[in-house]
């Protein structure tokens, strides 16, 4: 489940607790996991979300296009 | 206004990706269907802005990303996947047995601030630079590096891996030793 910070986007970058701060870059001192299970998980992010790539694209969508391309050439007003 | 056939050509090879981005930001198919039109909609009457030679994946990301904020900003929502759609139409089998096997990779990866899942997925899945991530988002590039350091360390967290110990077989060593016996 997730949740939104913020409901000014603005804020959510300028209160961003991520930004690195100057001189301790926390980020970089906290405990790092092991390159094998980044590895691991990166892979399989990359599996996941190629199952996705691989879904074929709605009609809709290619409607969309194809009704805006013949549009622009004047072909349908 | 029109596209020229490259780019019409280049934005239809674009769309799984941005359809995959979608469905990650929202974890709702339909919901993600609706932001990808959207998106194609102010690509198309926008196209003069875009500038030949750039990554206009890149650029629909940030208009997709955008539009995405732009719908969802004003309340506080919950992204989730209730009955799971967003699951049941990813097809791979999950590894059997093996820590952050796919179905447990899902439900971390909705764990997550969704500013840290776009980071990672923006990195790690669609092999943006850091450079170009952080301009979909709109950030700094060591805000980008830090958001995927966060979201890697926090994905370890909530697959409870904190060694290689921790790690199952993967899919290609569990072949390997199904193929050998």
């Amino acid at each position: 489940m997730l949740a939104f910070d913020d409901d000014d986007p603005d804020a959510a970058i300028w209160l961003d607790t991520d930004q690195p701060r100057c001189g301790t870059l926390p980020h970089l001192s906290e405990p790092k996991l092991a390159q094998a299970v980044r590895d691991r998980i990166g892979r399989n992010l990359r599996a996941m979300y190629g199952d996705l790539l691989r879904e074929p694209v709605p009609d809709c969508i290619l409607d969309q296009i194809t009704h805006l391309d013949r549009r622009g050439r004047g072909t349908i007003h | 206004l029109t596209a020229t056939p490259e780019v019409r050509d280049a934005m239809l090879a674009a769309i799984p990706s941005l359809r995959a981005f979608a469905i990650s930001l929202t974890y709702n198919v339909d919901t993600a269907d609706d932001l990808v039109q959207e998106a194609i909609l102010r690509a198309w009457a926008n196209i003069d802005r875009f500038q030949p030679g750039t990554n206009l994946n890149a650029w629909l990301f940030t208009i997709l990303r955008n539009g995405f904020y732009s719908r969802y900003r004003k309340a506080r929502r919950e992204v989730g996947d209730p009955d799971g759609t967003f699951a049941s139409r990813l097809v791979t089998i999950p590894e059997q047995g093996a820590r952050c096997d796919f179905e447990d990779l899902r439900t971390a990866l909705a764990k997550l601030s969704v500013e840290h899942r776009e980071a990672l997925i923006l990195i790690g899945a669609e092999a943006l630079s850091y450079e170009e991530a952080a301009q979909v988002c709109g950030v700094a590039v060591g805000t980008i590096k830090s958001r995927v350091h966060r979201a890697r360390e926090r994905l370890g967290q909530l697959l409870a891996i904190h060694g290689v110990e921790d790690l199952g077989p993967d899919r290609m060593t569990q072949a390997a030793l199904q193929s050998a016996f």
